[in-house]
């Protein structure tokens, strides 16, 4: 998947959300809102091995040593 | 092993012509116990961070008992209250290699996972390379004998 791609579809994504992507990170197959839902839902859809990837509450500029 | 950093949205007045930020960045599982291994999930590789330190529900999804743990509050970089975490015996599953690691687990942690001193740096030599576009993170096994 592209960067652009990628950056398209975490901001797209809700907020505090989980999303599963393909193995090989080329496809987003679920979003949902929490981690296992995202896992069941890539499961579904027939991959065993889903990369998943939590966005945050926004996209604004981080330092990422707690709290977040 | 070398691995290139990912993209993820910025967005900040100060900066209106940059729409990304690139990040180290590595797929990891986890295993509790003598449990299956969770399905990967992204971390940022952070060496601010003392420790690794997981979202609460990946806890949850391997079997722990999070709130069990022995907890501690972590602060960051300003002042105030910290994000309450909870610690515990896990192993991490992360560029090939199995390691043993003491965790913390929030429920208040904005990403999955962050890999921080203890856990991770501890055990790789890490490079962080802006050379190439996008930049890659190399990992080399710390042994010890």
């Amino acid at each position: 998947m592209i960067a652009e791609e990628r950056i398209k579809i975490l901001k797209e994504a809700k907020p505090d959300s989980w999303i599963a992507f393909s193995a090989d990170e080329s496809r987003v197959l679920a979003s949902a809102s929490t981690y296992l839902e995202a896992v069941k839902a890539a499961e579904a859809q027939g991959e065993d091995n889903p990369v998943i990837v939590k966005t945050p509450d926004d996209w604004s500029p981080r330092v990422f040593s707690p709290p977040l | 092993m070398k691995y290139p950093y990912k993209s993820y949205p910025f967005n900040h007045p100060a900066f209106p012509k940059q729409d990304r930020v690139w990040r180290p960045a590595l797929n990891v599982s986890l295993i509790y116990r003598h449990g299956k291994p969770c399905k990967p999930f992204e971390c940022i590789v952070d060496s601010g961070s003392d420790y690794c330190l997981f979202h609460g529900a990946i806890g949850d999804a391997i079997g722990i008992d999070v709130k069990s743990g022995a907890t501690s509050s972590i602060k960051g970089l300003a002042q105030g209250m910290g994000a309450e975490f909870y610690f515990h015996k896990v192993r991490l599953l992360v560029a090939g290699e199995v390691l043993e690691i003491a965790a913390g687990f929030s429920y208040q942690l904005s990403v999955a996972g962050l890999l921080g001193q203890t856990g991770f740096f501890d055990n790789f030599i890490v490079t962080f390379d802006f050379t190439p576009h996008p930049p890659l993170v190399e990992l080399q096994r710390i042994r010890r004998n």
